[in-house]
């Protein structure tokens, strides 16, 4: 049994800024500061649209990051499962060796 | 449940209070966003729509991030925690069954190595009941495992500290200093009767020498083992001072013969003198001529046969004196085993229960699980066998290894199909062990905080941590009730019961479980089991357990 890999776990802010650039790349770390000066000159009509826009934005972010979660638990579920089977494999194993090592060590006494 | 509270500024200076709600790993959240609110109510329903209004302010995005962050951060912790939890875990496991086998060596502030190696000892023996302790209260499968995994590695670290022990005693490494340079002991170590021949006088150490004769006087306990040192101390002293006096003798000899060489010497040079002054002597007949030729012919072949002889001699003497100096340090290697071994008997001693105990928790345990071994330590070196208290197979083979209850059962299978027929010996351990199981259940049931072990013939009932001293009264009242011996053991933490037989019932009623040997068939059919008398054995014979549940069970 290979040992298993642990999944990656990326910090809040990646994963925001992952999501994100896919739903609406405006609300990124790095756009966010800069929304401001970009829409300076907006209307109200033009800001209403704009905050319904990131309105939908953050309910499908949600959306999206709920199904991460649940992939990503589903992952670590099954990393769990095979890290403790492949340790209590590889833990017996090394203790059958250390076992022989000792049979050895008595044989030749 | 934790419940968080912060202030923050963001975006045009807005200070904004937030409580944020929520259940760690459960993602169920709840959050309220309260503009210029100093103290929002927490017990109030949060507003799920907060996020939302955030929303339609299009110039609050750094806000409305920071509140989804602040959202996704307990689940993404909680996910993170469960990987790096399991990955701790097994990697603790592995550390653990690693240890031991690398060879790093570690400073330590013990003088010598019998203390080292007795602390090492304790410290197994620790680990051991520790891990005994928290498997009998944990009911985590996972945690199991784990446990189990930590009591056999404290076994192993046991073993190979014995072993040392053991090792240092014969080569006389124990008192040495755990920190220097161990040039010596590895030379010493490497050699081993196996490497040796078995004559005394080319034995390829003076150690190996001694460990050989220990084997032949197979002591059958640390003290013989030390009345054997002293014995063959003074025996190897005998051997010298006999091949001394042989020495003396030789050099003797050689003297003599050396006399003798001298002597034929001279009278061969007087004979060649003769036989010169005849030839050049006017009329010398033919006869004084041969006849001084053969003189000198037979002093010339004495003087060979001396000379052999002087040779022979010499070469004795020098082998003798050689395997003196191999006697003398083989007396010096038994001198220091002995007085190594003698301050260490007791250290041993302790060592050596400490290892029986845990070794028989496992061994005589009837609740083996897949990953639970059983250790039988075996060897040949009878040293070895007596002092570890192992017990041979019978054909002299060594067995150290790890084996699973249905590998066990697998081979107990074959064994019986191969004989045919099991001996009184075998007939009774099962019988023990099957008691043992059947009694350690039924006390279980009952509420007792015991262990039932079979050791040395005998079932022990043996109190758990924390276990009332009480229980083992009880259960000494009812064993003999039984007509069973019940006998608290020296350091009063358990009991030991003679069980003879188990109840054969007339048919169509039910067992009463446990008796003496010489219970009658009329005291058993008549007796009255209570439901607190772990002897019962009414309700759960060894033969309807399935040994596949015992291994499910997942104990020790």
């Amino acid at each position: 049994m290979t040992d298993p890999i642990i999944p990656i776990v990326p910090s809040t802010n990646e994963l925001y800024d992952s999501l994100m650039s896919k739903i609406e790349p405006e609300l990124v770390s790095s756009q966010v500061p800069l929304l401001e000066e970009k829409y300076k000159g907006e209307t109200k009509d033009q800001r209403a649209k704009r905050a319904e826009k990131y309105k939908k934005a953050y309910k499908a972010f949600m959306k999206a990051f709920g199904l991460y979660m649940i992939d990503l638990n589903h992952k670590i579920g099954a990393y769990r499962k095979q890290a403790y089977a492949s340790a209590e494999i590889n833990n017996r194993s090394k203790e059958q060796e250390r076992l022989t090592n000792l049979e050895n060590t008595i044989s030749s006494l | 449940m934790f419940i968080h509270k912060y202030t923050y500024t963001s975006v045009g200076n807005n200070e904004h209070e937030h409580r944020l709600i929520y259940d760690h790993g459960l993602n169920e959240m709840a959050t309220s966003a309260n503009h210029n609110e100093k103290e929002p109510n927490v017990d109030e329903n949060p507003d799920p729509t907060s996020l939302e209004s955030l929303g339609t302010a299009p110039d609050m995005g750094g806000i409305v991030q920071a509140e989804l962050q602040e959202r996704m951060q307990p689940q993404m912790d909680a996910a993170r925690n469960r990987a790096e939890e399991a990955q701790e875990v097994t990697d603790e496991m592995l550390s653990h069954a690693e240890k031991g086998t690398e060879g790093d060596v570690e400073k330590t502030d013990f003088e010598n190595h019998a203390d080292k190696l007795s602390s090492q000892m304790s410290e197994g023996y620790e680990e051991f009941k520790d891990a005994q302790k928290r498997l009998s209260e944990t009911t985590d499968p996972k945690e199991k495992v784990k446990i189990r995994g930590k009591m056999i590695a404290a076994i192993g670290e046991m073993i190979s500290t014995l072993i040392e022990f053991i090792q240092r005693v014969f080569n006389g490494t124990l008192l040495d200093d755990p920190n220097e340079k161990e040039e010596n002991a590895d030379k010493k170590q490497g050699e081993t009767p196996a490497d040796s021949p078995q004559e005394g006088t080319s034995l390829a150490s003076p150690e190996a020498a001694v460990q050989n004769d220990l084997e032949q006087a197979g002591a059958q306990s640390p003290e013989e083992m030390s009345k054997s040192l002293n014995k063959i101390e003074e025996d190897t002293q005998k051997n010298i001072e006999k091949n001394k006096e042989d020495i003396i003798e030789r050099n003797e000899t050689i003297d003599g013969l050396q006399e003798d060489r001298k002597t034929i010497n001279t009278s061969l040079v007087e004979a060649r003198d003769k036989l010169t002054n005849i030839k050049q002597e006017a009329g010398a007949s033919q006869a004084d001529i041969d006849s001084a030729e053969a003189t000198i012919k037979r002093l010339e072949g004495q003087l060979q046969l001396v000379e052999q002889e002087i040779t022979e001699q010499e070469s004795i003497r020098d082998r003798l004196k050689e395997e003196n100096d191999q006697l003398t340090k083989k007396a010096e290697a038994a001198k220091e085993m002995k007085e190594n071994l003698d301050p260490a008997i007791e250290q041993l001693k302790k060592m050596i229960e400490m290892l029986k105990e845990a070794l028989g928790a496992i061994g005589t345990s009837v609740k083996i699980g897949n990953f639970a071994p059983v250790i039988v330590v075996n060897s040949p070196n009878a040293q070895i066998q007596n002092i570890i208290g192992a017990k041979p197979d019978g054909n002299g083979n060594v067995e150290l290894t790890t084996k699973d209850a249905e590998a066990l059962k697998k081979e107990a299978e074959k064994t019986e199909e191969v004989s045919g027929e099991s001996s009184p010996e075998d007939l009774r351990s099962k019988f023990l062990a099957s008691a043992a199981e059947v009694i350690g259940i039924k006390a279980e049931q009952a509420g007792y905080h015991i262990d039932v072990i079979v050791i040395d013939g005998k079932i022990e009932m043996r109190l758990k941590e924390g276990g009332d001293s009480n229980e083992l009264d009880k259960l000494m009242g009812y064993a003999q009730s039984r007509e069973m011996k019940a006998e608290r053991t020296a350091d009063g933490e358990a009991i030991t019961v003679d069980v003879g037989k188990e109840h054969v019932p007339a048919e169509g009623k039910e067992s009463n479980g446990y008796f003496a040997k010489t219970s009658t068939q009329e005291f058993m059919d008549s007796f009255e089991s209570r439901s607190d008398d772990s002897f019962s054995g009414n309700d759960l014979k060894s033969s309807d357990k399935n040994p596949a549940d015992l291994a499910g069970e997942e104990d020790i």
